[in-house]
């Protein structure tokens, strides 16, 4: 592609003139003007014309910068502070007042929380003046809070890029030269709180005493802030990451974070009593002393800058106090014996749309690099988690299947693959939740073959357990746990493109069709399956010991899940019907049919379920089969049997016993649905064009049907 | 957006009054640029120095990896150039253009 010309910069050369235009200007004695020819000739071509070169396509034309555009080009002077950028050499290096000190913090704190909300050190906490001299403020409270900044970004930098859950749309790890770790270590910055903490404490000893109300309430204020940042310092500190020979301080952890929600109350309090930023006359811009927002604009990626919206300070606590609240949350996943519940947590806590920093934390508490034993204990408790879910024979304490070398290998084998598929399964749960639909799309290839040999294994046994005494079978033991984990995986995936609004209003009958014709039905036979299964297990060993059975019996264990599996199907299946129903009436808007396919679409939504054998993808004319007979009912009894699904539901729904919140909320949704759709069946409102809504408030899959 | 035309070779006489002999010649001097090191100061004052390899009617310009040289004299101080890669510089924000020899 043509000559490149070197161009020679002019730093050494003092004999040109034009070095004044910057050290390192290419040297215009080499450069030859153009201007006036270069319009001259550009104005004989056409309107529209292009002209390039031969390598040049439409990627070049799209992904150039464009100059001078103020959303695109970061370097404009515009983009450029306004109000002349303060050197560091002018800022206020010692004798801060309390006030400002305050407001320093609580502006740093928010621009902290902006960036764990996947924004720029450069544009956040990098902004603040004196993070990049924290050694040279005279004033301690301000000077050890800049330190331990640093540190506290380094330690949570450290947990996300540990964690491997991070995509950049959550984080940017950057840190633009700014660097200060290990300058002070971990124990110096606590050692320097402290002191900070202890002047503190006695100047409000003296300040309590005197006149001067103000004062005492400024130290209060800054004394607060401190002690906040120290103790959430040490929390991080106590987990011990990274640490190979020492396992996380859980109890000290939750210790410190119930103190950290304890301080915040103070900071919100006193939020009034910092600096606050002062408009700048005759525009819209603030200012805040020792910020300055554009300062790190050059060090930006040469893509346009991202906008960035720092929170208000009140908004920044807010989202310190429910991040307390959340890693407390998260520490529970360590204490949790059954790995089914512990995969629970994992998908309630990723469902809270939790941030990165709670989300790495976990993975890292869960499957801690640092303990040798992580992989074997991993197995362990998927042996538990069988055992609780089907008891397989071959998995029973006193079994003597294992005693055969070869069934040993099969299972342990087995038990191996699972626990590799399942840390997959962890991992993923770590992801942000439009990644994990990918995700989950992927993993059911994965779990594809973990069905395929659980069904060879338990076909092995089989031959064994058969010919033992008293014969037992052995047939579907493990397939079926495979089958219960692959459906929820399957629902969880067809459930996610609710939550992200992947689905269109005239989708949701194949949808639901699907949830309601099979996945809650198979979910609910296997669990049924296991069910039968134990308790025929409990039968042969209540009878091989001869016990008396024992009076009181044992509480079915699948009860509640399976209940909440058939409101499921009913919920499901009510909205199928309602929404047939209403594209009947013509309240639903569909594509029209010149541009519509629907065997398309729909193939599309239900692509991953093809690589699983077990159960097998319905295919769309079977869609089509079952939905055409339905549609030749009236617009009414389809309403009609969509009540009685809601009513079924909730009937469901309200004898679990202690519903959590979520069951709670789907049984205001079902009983919602319930009334609308007998509304609907008895013709009310049926041609008024009051546009229909599906209301997503309550809970994120499962809509509210509402006239608006 | 290909335009062969562009390519098509003419007499260069770039003095002559007729219309298509006139665009043969601006198109040969274009040609003439096209991939070589062009620098451009846009009415900001910055100056941007990048590969010359599109423009149009307008003046508007694509240049390759390019760098952004700020005017010290402008902004007060002096400081690295920044690299920015492939960018389009709008024809009416185009000062100057000089081309490197």
């Amino acid at each position: 592609m043509g000559d490149i010309v070197t161009v020679e910069y002019t730093k050494d050369d003092n004999s040109e003139k034009k070095a004044n235009m910057g050290p390192r200007l290419p040297r215009m004695g080499d450069a030859e003007d153009i201007t006036e020819e270069f319009f001259s000739a550009v104005k004989e071509l056409s309107l529209g014309e292009l002209f390039h070169d031969e390598f040049f396509g439409l990627f070049e034309a799209m992904s150039a910068i464009e100059m001078m555009d103020p959303k695109m080009d970061a370097g404009m002077l515009c983009n450029r502070s306004r109000v002349p950028a303060l050197s560091a050499d002018e800022l206020k290096m010692e004798g801060l007042t309390e006030a400002e000190q305050i407001g320093i913090i609580d502006a740093t704190l928010a621009c902290l929380v902006s960036w764990l909300e996947g924004h720029s050190l450069a544009q956040t906490v990098f902004t603040n003046l004196y993070m990049s001299k924290p050694h040279s403020i005279h004033d301690r409270p301000l000077r050890a809070f800049c330190i331990v900044v640093y540190n506290i970004i380094e330690l949570l930098k450290d947990f996300v890029e540990g964690a491997l859950v991070v995509e950049e749309e959550d984080f940017q790890p950057m840190t633009y030269g700014y660097n200060l770790y290990p300058e002070v270590p971990h124990a110096r910055t606590i050692g320097l709180l402290k002191e900070v903490e202890d002047e503190l404490t006695k100047s409000l000893r003296t300040s309590a005493v005197s006149s001067n109300k103000e004062r005492h309430d400024d130290v209060v204020a800054l004394h607060a802030r401190i002690r906040l940042l120290r103790i959430f310092y040490q929390a991080l500190l106590s987990l011990n990451w990274r640490e190979a020979d020492k396992e996380a301080n859980i109890g000290e952890f939750q210790k410190l974070l119930n103190s950290c929600i304890e301080i915040i109350p103070t900071l919100q309090e006193t939020v009034s009593r910092g600096l606050q930023p002062v408009q700048v006359e005759n525009s819209d811009e603030f200012v805040m002393m020792g910020f300055d927002p554009l300062v790190n604009q050059r060090l930006l990626p040469p893509t346009f800058p991202r906008y960035t919206k720092i929170k208000s300070r009140p908004e920044a606590f807010v989202y310190l106090q429910e991040l307390f609240g959340r890693l407390k949350q998260v520490c529970k996943v360590v204490n949790i014996a059954s790995f089914h519940r512990v995969l629970d947590l994992f998908v309630s806590i990723s469902r809270s749309n939790a941030c990165i920093v709670s989300r790495s934390i976990m993975q890292i508490l869960y499957l801690r690099q640092g303990s040798k034993n992580r992989d074997r204990d991993l197995t362990e408790k998927l042996r538990e988690a069988a055992r609780s879910f089907i008891s397989p024979p071959a998995l029973l304490p006193r079994s003597t299947i294992l005693n055969n070398p070869q069934s040993k290998e099969y299972v342990d084998h087995f038990i191996g693959n699972c626990a590799l598929t399942f840390k997959g399964l962890i991992h993923l749960y770590g992801h942000n939740r439009a990644r994990q639909r990918d995700r989950l799309a992927g993993i059911m290839d994965e779990f594809a073959n973990l069905q395929d040999e659980a069904e060879r294994v338990d076909a092995f046994l089989n031959s064994i357990t058969m010919k033992g005494d008293p014969p037992r079978t052995h047939l579907a033991c493990f397939g079926t746990w495979m089958l219960y984990h692959t459906l929820k995986i399957m629902i969880m995936f067809l459930l996610s493109g609710f939550e992200l609004e992947l689905y269109s209003v005239h989708e949701y009958t194949y949808v639901f069709w699907y949830l309601y014709e099979f996945l809650y039905g198979w979910v609910i036979s296997s669990l049924t399956r296991a069910d039968n299964y134990l308790a025929e297990q409990q039968l042969l060993s209540s009878k091989s010991t001869r016990r008396k059975p024992a009076k009181k019996q044992k509480p079915r264990p699948f009860v509640r899940e399976i209940t909440y599996n058939q409101a499921m199907q009913n919920m499901c299946g009510g909205y199928y019907k309602a929404v047939l129903g209403l594209k009947l009436d013509g309240k639903i808007r569909v594509p029209r049919t010149e541009f519509d396919c629907e065997r398309v679409r729909y193939e599309h939504r239900f692509f991953p379920f093809g690589m699983l054998v077990t159960p097998p993808p319905v295919q769309y004319y079977e869609f089509q089969e079952m939905t055409s007979l339905l549609e030749q009912s009236s617009s009414e009894m389809l309403y009609a049997a969509a009540y009685e699904h809601f009513h079924r539901a909730k009937t469901l729904f309200e004898g679990i016993v202690n519903p959590d919140q979520e069951v709670r909320n789907l049984l205001k949704i079902a009983k919602t649905n319930y009334v609308v759709l007998k509304l609907f069946a008895t013709g009310h409102k049926r041609d008024s064009d009051v546009p229909l809504d599906f209301n997503f408030t309550v809970h994120q899959c499962f809509p509210i049907i509402k006239l608006n | 957006m290909s335009n062969l035309e562009t390519w098509v070779d003419g007499p260069a006489d770039g003095e002559s009054t007729d219309p298509v002999s006139k665009k043969t010649a601006a198109l040969q001097k274009l040609r003439n640029w096209i991939n070589k090191m062009m620098r451009i100061e846009m009415t900001d004052t910055r100056i941007l120095v990048g590969r010359f390899i599109c423009t149009d009617r307008d003046g508007n310009t694509i240049m390759a990896s390019c760098h952004e040289y700020l005017n010290p004299e402008v902004c007060g101080f002096s400081d690295e150039p920044r690299l920015l890669g492939l960018v389009m510089v709008p024809g009416r924000h185009i000062v100057s253009v000089s081309i490197f020899k």
